[in-house]
């Protein structure tokens, strides 16, 4: 009958006003480095905070890997220390089935590899490895939170990029 | 939606002082979105003999305020018979962006000046609804701002001449807009000084 007909028309009125829980958080930080013939320099801020507010003002955002590279990273700290642990982790691995110790460069391809890996749920983190590679130069290379690798001359990450990045270009 | 809408055309200016000289400088790239139209469409606008005004944004509002603002000096000096100082300008300016506090202009905005007697230099920065600035040694706006600032920060030194002026700030803005995709296609710089203006063009990257 025409009044069943008119009872069967539902209408959906659900609408998400607002995100119940948000997987990342913007930690802030900012790191540079740069390479030179035998050496690379790296350095970072050490303030951690949460919105507007600090959470520590002694957090150093470069981590030693176990093979003697250096990681900068910065972004979302629980991603931060959780790529480190996997690194870490992973560098042992290398060392024990390879018997030696994993080089920068092959490093670099392993983290590439590792955040691709992740690229549906990504680490939130912009990160920087610098070490010596086979030959005893300086090297840097930066990625994007999903591994894109670039090998630079230089490399900026952070909350301070966008002011720090023209300088190192300009020298 | 706000940040689409201060990114949509880009550019970007920047304004230092030195020592009885102020410099004023822009690039001059008039786009939407990531398509250029055109490459001369500067962004300082004079408005006496030794006030110069940026401003960046939407172009639409750049070149209404540019306007607006012209009436309101140019009623001022008729009925006052002299020319505006910096800091006139600079109330009338604040003053036109915040009788749009509820539906602002999406500019932001330069003032400069220099007071030809004593040389005392002038430089203020606004947000889009008027928000007053102290008198400042450095200041950038537009969507390269921010690669501008910390060029700008190193490059600045108390008590600078013409030429270490013009430096400064022709390197500042070269190396900071080169690293926005929405500003740059060549620069304006203009130094004001007591007896003087020097207007020069910058050779940049066509990009």
């Amino acid at each position: 009958s025409k009044q069943k007909q008119f009872l069967k028309v539902k209408r959906n009125y659900n609408m998400v006003k607002e995100v119940g829980w948000y997987p990342y958080e913007f930690q802030s930080g900012t790191t540079v480095a740069i390479a030179g013939d035998d050496y690379v320099v790296v350095a970072s801020d050490t303030r951690l905070t949460e919105n507007y507010s600090i959470q520590s003002r002694t957090h150093s955002n470069v981590y030693k890997l176990h093979n003697n590279s250096l990681l900068l990273s910065t972004g979302f700290l629980g991603d931060v220390l959780t790529l480190k642990k996997t690194l870490d982790g992973r560098i042992k691995t290398y060392e024990y089935t390879h018997n030696k110790q994993i080089s920068t460069p092959a490093l670099a391809q392993m983290i590439s590899i590792m955040m691709y890996g992740r690229r549906f749920f990504p680490y939130y983190t912009n990160t920087v490895v610098t070490g010596l590679d086979n030959e005893g130069k300086g090297c840097i290379f930066a990625f994007d939170p999903v591994g894109s690798m670039t090998q630079q001359g230089y490399a900026c990450e952070g909350s301070a990029m966008p002011l720090i990045l023209p300088i190192l270009d300009a020298n | 939606m706000g940040d689409d809408i201060m990114n949509y055309n880009g550019g970007v200016a920047l304004a230092m002082k030195g020592k009885e000289c102020v410099a004023i400088a822009c690039d001059k790239r008039y786009g939407v979105q990531n398509r250029t139209i055109a490459t001369n469409f500067t962004k300082i606008f004079e408005y006496g003999p030794h006030c110069y005004v940026a401003f960046c944004g939407l172009a639409t509002d750049v070149q209404t305020v540019a306007e607006r603002l012209k009436f309101r000096t140019n009623l001022y000096e008729l009925r006052e018979q002299r020319k505006l100082k910096p800091n006139v300008l600079y109330n009338m300016l604040t003053n036109l962006l915040y009788e749009k506090r509820f539906g602002p202009y999406f500019i932001f905005a330069l003032v400069i000046g220099l007071d030809p007697k004593t040389g005392e230099t002038f430089v203020y920065d606004s947000d889009n609804i008027g928000a007053i600035s102290d008198n400042v040694n450095l200041a950038t706006v537009g969507t390269a701002s921010e690669y501008i600032f910390g060029l700008g920060e190193l490059l600045f030194k108390p008590d600078m001449t013409p030429d270490e002026l013009f430096e400064a700030t022709s390197q500042s803005l070269l190396n900071g807009f080169d690293r926005d995709s929405a500003s740059g296609w060549g620069a304006v710089v203009y130094v004001i000084e007591k007896d003087k203006v020097t207007i020069r063009e910058l050779k940049a990257r066509q990009d």
